[in-house]
């Protein structure tokens, strides 16, 4: 199972804050990004158009970032603290 | 030390514990971050910080790292308030103590403008034209 974490404006559209994804296997970050889509599809559109981080385990994932159950996955826009 | 928390701060209590590190500094340096009531042409209500539990502790513990690595300081302190903030209420805190003046404003620099990069910290203007979700970092 792999624990997301939405925040800020993702959070908002989503309309929830956590939930869990079960997978049957360890999938690409594009494709566990289209598997998000699928589930919560009004994160469909934000993810295409507006810049947004992904962070897996605490740390900024990137195209090479390899999903598998047990990960936490965060999903947050530019950060603007300070 | 580093530290996210709802509740303000005491700026004379946090200098005193980054002076009783060491007899050694001789200079400190701190950043007050605090909230104006006026942004981008409108009139702010309040502020609302969103924070990413764990992630951003973590990110503040390497920036506080990165710091006393890179610059000739003693002590780095980093205070980052969440929820909600009244206008003149105090947001952020950074407090470098060094031997002298130069690397420990250097330092103080250094941290919020990697701050303002790095840590999962989000911040939400709540104006008298509706709330907005900022995205940027000036």
């Amino acid at each position: 199972m792999v624990k997301v974490k939405l925040f800020a404006g993702f959070r908002e559209l989503a309309k929830k804050s956590n939930f869990d994804i079960s997978l049957g296997r360890d999938i690409s970050l594009n494709e566990f990004i289209s598997r998000l889509c699928d589930e919560i599809p009004a994160l469909k559109k934000p993810l295409a158009e507006r810049n947004a981080i992904i962070a897996v385990n605490h740390k900024v994932a990137d195209e090479d970032t390899v999903i598998k159950n047990g990960d936490e996955v965060a999903i947050f826009p530019p950060v603007s603290g300070g | 030390m580093i530290k996210v928390q709802r509740e303000d701060f005491s700026i004379e209590e946090e200098i005193k514990k980054v002076k009783a590190k060491s007899r050694r500094i001789g200079g400190i340096v701190t950043f007050l971050g605090t909230v104006r009531d006026f942004s981008r042409g409108k009139e702010v209500k309040k502020l609302v910080f969103e924070h990413y539990p764990g992630m951003a502790e973590k990110k503040l513990v390497e920036l506080r790292e990165k710091a006393l690595e890179k610059f000739d300081v003693i002590e780095v302190s980093i205070i980052h308030r969440f929820g909600e903030i009244g206008i003149g209420e105090n947001i952020v805190l950074i407090i470098v103590g060094a031997e002298h003046r130069k690397d420990a404003f250097e330092a103080c620099k250094f941290c919020i403008d990697e701050l303002k990069k790095i840590v999962p910290i989000w911040k939400k203007e709540i104006t008298t034209e509706g709330e907005i979700w900022i995205e940027e970092h000036p």
